[in-house]
């Protein structure tokens, strides 16, 4: 197939220059030289945006018909010259063509030699606008007339730096018609000129950065007449109220979010106050209902205020915005409901005041939560930080702790039985293995299929997390802890990593139910026994003899017992099995899986002898003071623990080089509240 | 077609009305006595399942009496002579399949099928460019044209599918998946079919299959599962002359009155199922046909649950679709398809949705016996509860291991009965439907096709 290229006979403008006209008929070819003068070889563009009614046009399409590339016309007859001059310079900036455009009025009161300069300027500062100044040192007012409109020109330039004492800092003449800017820093759209200043408007609305300027010497009128007048003031000074409103709608910044955020809150506040007084003290309803009802009032009142003044309308459409703002910020309202009922009960403040507290101390969530999901975040995050929080072992982690804080009579009992080997030890060798595992099998695979789906992480991790409270409210018995606890977490890791992470995890999980298994004595007893005999076989001659279950071994004549319920049988058994599992989770159903199995218990088990024969050891060489640390239960399951960990390391695959981490549950902090949330409420209902 | 048959949107104004209205009401009588609403709901959701299970058990029941596959023999398929059998047209719709496309040519190509006759167009969207290549290099027959869907909304397979039957030249027409493969004689047998069974038949609906059913436990659920549907449930609605939801592949037309019925609904996600009942509304017939297509089937879990609760999604809004005039609906379709539309069409995903929502009461019951739940169960509905439990699982556990033995596949025991833990995937994908039918009733979950190929280079390499 033949491309055709279109033949160009000119370079591309580099520049557009701008120029509204109004009845300059004599000005407009003096201009057009000069400006061709000054430019010289660098590719331009002028387009003039005509609102005359005398033979300006006509003018302009015979300079344009010599040179067609060169001079566009625009013309706006009577009727349709929509913003006055505002409007004219606005139409220029949507038909240039080139990445920077100057604008400039048609009277010759702006030099044309000073262009250069501003694309100069521009170029060398990397700004987003230069602007031509009079108030620069060596730009001089001498075009205009009369000490009066000077003061007004000052006048006026100053009353615009007060209004946006921050973003005209750099600026000495935001009244100046006479400025570049850079096409793609500019946003037309966004723009709603009124006036003659659409310097202002660019450099408000448009938000621009970075600005430099340019002096230059006002000159006195060509020809023509002036157009600045009373009224025009007047309007101007409207205008300039209506732009600093509309400027300080919906802030970029972060601080300032958070900040309209903070002012909105402070209202909204003062609305659900009002409704809980109204609802609690004259309509006499309870007080938590009362104050569910005034967080529905001030939820719709806050969405109102935020969404039309503090955020930007981001990526959903209204009804969506609220349907997520009501939802997410009722998401939060138990831990309100909750902080109040705490404040009320424990703390004995009155609701009103507590509502108050519990309001602030929501505040934070609330705007977490809202500037992030139903607005999205402003730009600009990242670093270490972030790649730590978003890291699948971190939210694992966090996943456990929730865990723990949810159910905190397993985490006590654990903490208890180190001590005395009770029901909790069992779960500490299972809990090594799953580390073990996990941080091997949260790998994907490269054969994995590239599917993901949110909606089922959610549906999954909600049927788990109701089971896990199902289960610990309606069955008080401890042996429901476990597996209570077992369906929290596997609800809080598919919730935080997501549904395939899990998936891979899923023998990793269950590993923590041997712990129930193990609690039993029949699988202890003779593993102890077998360990007795081993003992006193390898101890010989001088070494401990079994007695009464235990093991006894002798210091200077007297008799030490390690006693039968502190042999580590079970913790032994529990190992073994966990090793198990793991060479079949790694290794799949094979023969490899078989050899490692056997391998790593062989281990384990020399391992725990060598254990039992170190502290009976102790005992012989240091005494009884040191006998009692080392026959300690924790230490001998540590030391399992810690074998069976780097036996399962060892098992597992090389790390491949890490692709991008996926990001399994993007609105991972979302979960996070709602967890930590739920989990706060168990750790109240179990108490 | 009319929008009044189109799932544009899910719920006409009156359909809308009623709703909010009877939620109100409920809502009202549940303030003023929970527990005659609790007791109403779980009488009807018990009487409802144990229908559902009932008319599936007289499905079966009424396939396995008399022959209702229309069978066409390879020696009666290869009798007609080439010069009397029609053009016909085969679609293909694909989107981001670049690496399917070249085994599809392989397979089309196998069709017994003068080339002359055959006019087979490749429907790519627009955005697609790696398809668009991908079958640029491999479509050079003559017969094969690849028609680009120009970018509009909605972006659904019966958009594209609409399309491409504004081109067809054929007298017949059939779609074909990217991936399938289908019988070689099917369209000779399609033609015999049509031709020997008269006008009144308009559709035929060919049986699929899958290709890949030992690559795990859901590949071979699913091969059950589909063999329990096309050997025993479709012949038995055919048998008792109800409305037969179609399947996505392999349905022959007669193009004329495809046409004349306004084609596939483009707003609906299960266009199939919907056309089915369509077909059925106006008077025409829809064989089954004993000739198998191969498919993929979906092997990853959460790809499963993806495709899963689209259709389910679909079935819901095709049961809405044609609620939304109950009179006339119920005029066109007689009894037996009304009892179809509710039993087979709504009450199949909503069956997959309660099930999880039974099971977990019955758990509950039998861990804890909370005396609320002795108050909900009032006694009739108590033991049909108990019936449903203990009958209507085993009836489906034992269809499924009739299915087994249907298919020859003694090995497949296994998986039969461990089909409790693919009615929880179902549960999950029904939860999953009932969602999106509320929050994006027009999404189309794109389900990935070639999990097989990754897999087998995985186990080369």
């Amino acid at each position: 197939m033949v491309e055709v290229i279109p033949v160009r006979l000119k370079a591309p403008p580099a520049v557009t220059v701008v120029v509204p006209t109004r009845n300059e008929a004599d000005n407009v070819r003096p201009l057009v030289e000069q400006l061709r003068d000054a430019l010289g070889a660098t590719p331009s563009e002028i387009v003039f945006v005509d609102d005359s009614d005398d033979h300006t046009p006509e003018i302009i399409t015979a300079l344009s018909a010599s040179d067609p590339e060169g001079v566009r016309l625009l013309h706006r007859p009577r009727g349709e010259r929509t913003g006055g001059l505002g409007g004219a310079v606005t139409a220029g900036l949507t038909a240039a063509l080139a990445p920077w455009v100057v604008v400039m009025d048609g009277d010759l009161q702006h030099p044309p030699a000073t262009v250069p300069e501003l694309l100069a300027a521009g170029q060398i500062d990397q700004a987003d606008a230069v602007v031509a100044s009079r108030y620069r040192t060596r730009g001089r007012v001498t075009g205009l007339g009369g000490a009066f409109r000077r003061i007004v020109s000052r006048a006026s330039g100053t009353l615009a730096k007060i209004f946006f004492p921050v973003r005209l800092r750099a600026v000495t003449d935001p009244m100046s018609g006479f400025f570049a800017v850079r096409r793609d820093a500019l946003d037309t759209s966004s723009l709603r000129p009124n006036g003659y200043k659409i310097l202002l408007e660019l450099v408000v609305r448009g938000r621009m950065r970075q600005i430099t300027e340019v002096p230059y010497t006002f000159r006195p009128r060509q020809a023509g007449e002036s157009k600045a007048s009373l009224r025009e003031g007047l309007r101007y000074l409207r205008h300039l109220t209506l732009l600093r409103l509309a400027a300080a709608r919906h802030p970029v910044s972060p601080l300032g979010r958070l900040a309209g955020f903070g002012l909105a809150g402070a209202i909204g506040t003062a609305v659900n106050s009002a409704a809980l007084w109204a609802l609690g003290e004259v309509a006499g309803l309870p007080y938590l209902l009362a104050a569910l009802l005034a967080v529905q009032v001030a939820i719709v009142w806050n969405f109102a205020v935020i969404d039309n003044l503090v955020m930007p309308p981001g990526e959903h459409a209204r009804r969506r915005r609220f349907g997520r703002f009501l939802l997410l910020n009722n998401t939060l309202t138990p831990v309100h409901l909750g902080l109040l009922y705490g404040l009320v009960q424990l703390a004995g403040l009155h609701y009103l005041e507590a509502n108050v507290l519990a309001i602030v101390v929501v505040f934070v969530l609330r705007y977490a939560v809202t500037s992030n999901w139903v607005y999205g975040a402003p730009a600009g995050a990242g670093g270490l930080v972030v790649a730590v929080r978003r890291a699948v072992a971190t939210r694992l982690l966090l996943a456990v702790a929730l865990t723990a804080v949810a159910f905190p009579a397993l985490a006590a009992d654990v903490w208890d039985g180190l001590w005395s080997r009770g029901s909790g030890v069992p779960l500490l060798i299972p809990a090594a293995a799953a580390a073990a595992l996990a941080a091997s099998r949260i790998r994907p695979s490269s054969a994995e299929p590239d599917v993901h789906d949110r909606q089922v992480d959610g549906l999954l991790a909600t049927v788990f997390l109701t089971a896990g409270v199902t289960l610990l409210l309606l069955m008080p018995a401890d042996a429901w802890l476990v597996p209570a606890a077992l369906s929290f977490l596997a609800g809080a890791a598919i919730l935080l990593v997501g549904t395939r992470t899990v998936a891979r995890l899923r023998w990793a999980l269950l590993l923590p139910l041997l712990a129930i298994a193990g609690v039993a004595p029949a699988v202890g007893a003779p593993v102890d026994a077998g360990i007795r005999a081993v003992v006193t076989l390898l101890g010989r001659p001088a070494g401990p003899t079994s007695s009464g279950g235990g093991l006894v071994t002798e210091y200077h004549g007297q008799e030490l017992l390690l006693p039968a319920q502190q042999l580590p049988g079970l913790a032994l058994a529990g190992a073994v099995v966990c090793l198990l599992i793991s060479a079949f989770v790694l290794s799949g159903a094979t023969r490899q899986a078989l050899t490692r199995g056997v391998v790593g218990s062989l281990t384990v088990t020399a391992v725990t002898v060598g254990a039992v024969l170190v502290v009976l050891l102790t005992g012989r060489l240091f005494g009884p003071a040191a006998f009692d640390v080392a026959r300690l239960p924790v230490l001998t399951d540590a030391v399992l623990a810690i074998t069976v960990a780097v036996v399962v390391t060892r098992w597992s695959p090389a790390p491949a080089p890490v692709t991008a981490v996926r990001q399994y549950l993007p609105r991972g902090r979302f979960a996070l509240a709602a967890l930590v949330a739920m989990a706060v409420i168990l750790l109240e209902s179990a108490r | 077609m009319s929008a009044d048959f189109s799932a544009r949107v899910v719920l006409s104004r009156m359909q809308r009305a009623g709703l909010i209205a009877a939620l109100v009401l409920l809502t009202v009588w549940a303030v003023l006595r929970p527990m005659t609403v609790l007791q109403t709901v779980v009488a009807i959701v018990t009487v409802a399942y144990g229908a559902a299970i009932v008319f599936r058990v007289v499905l079966v029941w009424a396939s396995t009496r008399g022959e209702h596959l229309i069978r066409v023999s390879d020696e009666e398929a290869r009798a007609v002579p080439d010069h009397e059998l029609p053009v016909y047209t085969v679609l293909v719709p694909a989107y981001r399949e670049p690496s399917v496309i070249g085994l599809l040519m392989s397979h089309l190509g196998a069709l017994e099928y003068p080339a002359d006759k055959l006019e087979i167009i490749l429907l790519l969207e627009e955005d697609d460019r790696e398809t668009i290549e991908a079958a640029e290099a491999v479509a050079t027959a003559d017969h094969v044209r690849i028609l680009v869907v120009p970018e509009s909304q909605p972006k659904t397979k019966p958009k594209a599918c609409n399309v491409g039957l504004e081109q067809a030249t054929g007298e017949f027409v059939t779609i074909y998946d990217a991936e399938d493969i289908p019988d070689p004689l099917q369209l000779r047998r399609a033609v015999v079919a049509l031709r020997r069974l008269g006008p009144s038949y308009v559709c035929l609906q060919a049986e699929l299959g899958y290709f890949n059913v030992d690559q795990n436990r859901i590949t071979r659920w699913f091969a059950l599962e589909y063999a329990t549907w096309f050997r025993s449930l479709l012949p038995g609605l055919v048998a008792l002359r109800m409305p037969i939801p179609l399947g996505g592949t392999s349905n022959h037309f007669r193009a004329r009155e495809l046409r004349e019925l306004g084609a596939w609904d483009p707003y609906n996600v299960t266009e199939d199922a919907d056309l089915g009942i369509r077909l059925a509304r106006s008077g025409y017939r829809v064989g089954v046909l004993h000739s198998v297509t191969l498919e993929e089937a979906n092997s990853d879990f959460i790809n499963w649950i993806k495709q899963r609760s689209r259709w389910y999604k679909g079935y819901l809004m095709t049961w809405l679709v044609h609620l939304r005039s109950p009179r006339a609906t119920a005029r066109q379709l007689g009894w037996r398809g009304i009892l179809c539309l509710n039993l087979f069409v709504g009450g199949t995903p909503l069956a997959a949705l309660l099930n999880a929502v039974l099971w977990a009461t019955t758990i509950l019951w039998f861990l804890d016996r909370p005396p609320i739940m002795e108050e909900i169960f009032v006694p009739p509905f108590y033991y049909l509860g108990v019936l449903c439990l203990v009958f209507g699982n085993a009836t489906v556990i034992y269809l499924n291991v009739l299915s087994a033995r249907t298919m020859d596949r003694p090995d497949l025991l296994g998986t039969a009965l461990l089909s409790p833990g693919y009615w929880a995937m179902m549960s999950l994908a029904g939860a999953k439907a009932a969602w999106q039918l509320v929050f994006k009733p027009s999404y189309w979950e794109k389900t990935t096709h070639g999990l097989h190929l990754a897999k087998e280079t995985a186990d080369v390499g």
